[in-house]
């Protein structure tokens, strides 16, 4: 084979290389991008949604639409005065007694009004003590409350959710929660801005011309 | 993780002895001893490559530690909650995780070109900083195995509480590379490897312009580091583009 032919068949090697690397790209861009924005996220701390906390949580706006929560701290905190919902409709079950204990919260004007049926449930407010989404609990009556006080969780309670509650856990009424939660906590979460990805690019680029830069000063002359 | 740290710790204290009676000696050796000490210097640097790429091999098994034990301390969403319940030897260990790969394999480059070359030239350079780098390789073992040793089923705070609107970063980065776009893991691998193949080459460089087979050998090593360093910053690019595809936000 002369070199011709050899310089032909290596350029059509690399073609069909670049155009393989290209498909594989956007493949896996395509199932990345599918796989981040596919799955909804708690908007009040950007926990992804799995199906059990999906099916934990019915909550909806004004206008019927469905809205997500990872725990019944983070459902009042949709109540945001900033950045949240102005009335929301919220269906969930006691985390002690499981399913058949609904507990239906319908708060209005940021959690200013809120109505609560049973009357009895209370909020297990734990991750005021120590932080985070795990150690809150929905509780249907007094006897719930003191029920995952003493044991954190039973097999109704969201398996993320299965640990101890920490002491000194504060045990609230829902509709005096709302309104503070809402307004001192509300909604934290935030999506990576332009100005991130934006950061990533320049940071990714400004590599790249170092390397190359790099490799021409390193590279040794003879080699070259 | 635990018992490689102590067999790292146990291989480094053998390797320092014996790295310690060379450098000390090879100054004034005559010729013959010089020999009987290179033969010496082969056995440590066999046994320093078994620690390096064991402490290597370590730091990757870090991460994967980390996260294996997510669903065993309780708060924990992301590996921000393991370095709570690890604190402080945690933060310290990351630390030092994230720069030991640079240092680690300057000494790795410098010895295969030892190895190459006839006589040894580097057996000096290389004792010495190997015991340079010994409180630094013992620091990582013994991190290691405080850091495992601390870790208990502890409730910790959610990584929200600190990377949240009021916070200077509002994402968390364990949770952002390891669970929401780990297409990350790749662009970081990728950049890490070609900024540490352009610093070892910048150290075997000092070794291109000398005379006879360490020139030689060095300026081929030195080739085989610009094309990696560049290889590797491809790579890391060529992850770039799908990772930012994945957290572009969707027009709605």
């Amino acid at each position: 084979m002369d070199m011709a032919a050899k310089k032909g068949k290596g350029a059509k090697l690399a073609a069909i290389a670049v155009l393989l690397v290209g498909v594989v790209l956007l493949g896996v861009s395509g199932y990345l991008y599918y796989q981040y924005y596919a799955v909804p996220r708690c908007p009040a701390c950007g926990m992804l949604i799995t199906p059990e906390i999906d099916e934990h949580f019915n909550i909806r706006d004004d206008l019927g639409n469905r809205l997500h929560a990872c725990c019944p701290g983070c459902a009042l905190r949709l109540l945001d005065p900033v950045r949240g919902w102005r009335n929301l409709h919220i269906e969930t079950y006691c985390d002690y007694y499981g399913p058949k204990h609904r507990i239906v919260i319908d708060a209005k004007d940021h959690g200013a009004v809120v109505t609560v049926n049973p009357s009895t449930a209370r909020i297990l407010l734990g991750g005021k003590v120590v932080k985070g989404c795990v150690n809150n609990r929905i509780a249907y009556n007094s006897t719930a409350v003191e029920g995952l006080l003493r044991e954190g969780y039973t097999k109704y309670t969201m398996s993320w959710m299965q640990v101890k509650l920490p002491v000194g856990t504060p045990v609230m009424p829902v509709d005096k929660l709302a309104p503070t939660i809402a307004k001192d906590m509300g909604i934290q979460y935030v999506p990576p801005s332009s100005a991130m990805i934006a950061g990533i690019a320049i940071v990714g680029i400004v590599i790249l011309v170092a390397s190359i830069v790099a490799y021409r000063k390193l590279m040794p002359k003879v080699v070259q | 993780m635990v018992i490689l740290g102590f067999f790292a710790i146990a291989l480094t204290a053998y390797a320092a002895t014996k790295a310690w009676r060379i450098a000390r000696r090879l100054r004034t050796v005559t010729l013959e001893e010089r020999y009987v000490l290179e033969k010496g210097f082969y056995l440590v640097s066999t046994v320093v490559w078994v620690v390096l790429v064991s402490r290597i091999v370590a730091m990757v098994l870090y991460w994967v530690a980390n996260e294996s034990l997510i669903p065993l301390v309780p708060g924990a969403m992301c590996q921000w909650g393991i370095h709570q319940a690890g604190y402080p030897f945690s933060w310290v260990d990351t630390g030092l995780k994230s720069g030991i790969v640079f240092v680690y394999g300057m000494w790795l480059s410098l010895d295969l070109i030892n190895r190459r070359c006839k006589g040894a030239p580097l057996m000096d350079v290389l004792s010495k900083t190997f015991l340079l780098f010994m409180p630094l390789l013992v620091a990582d073992s013994a991190l290691d195995i405080a850091f495992y040793f601390r870790v208990e089923p502890v409730a910790v705070p959610c990584c929200r509480v600190a990377f949240s609107l009021e916070s200077l970063l509002h994402i968390c980065p364990f949770c952002f590379v390891f669970h929401d776009a780990p297409m990350f893991i790749a662009v970081v691998a990728g950049y890490g490897l070609s900024i540490a193949t352009a610093i070892w080459g910048a150290v075997v460089k000092r070794y291109a312009d000398k005379p006879g087979d360490l020139g030689e050998v060095s300026t081929k090593a030195l080739s085989i580091l610009a094309t990696l360093s560049l290889g590797f910053a491809v790579i890391g690019t060529i992850a770039l583009v799908p990772a930012i595809f994945q957290i572009l936000t969707p027009i709605t």
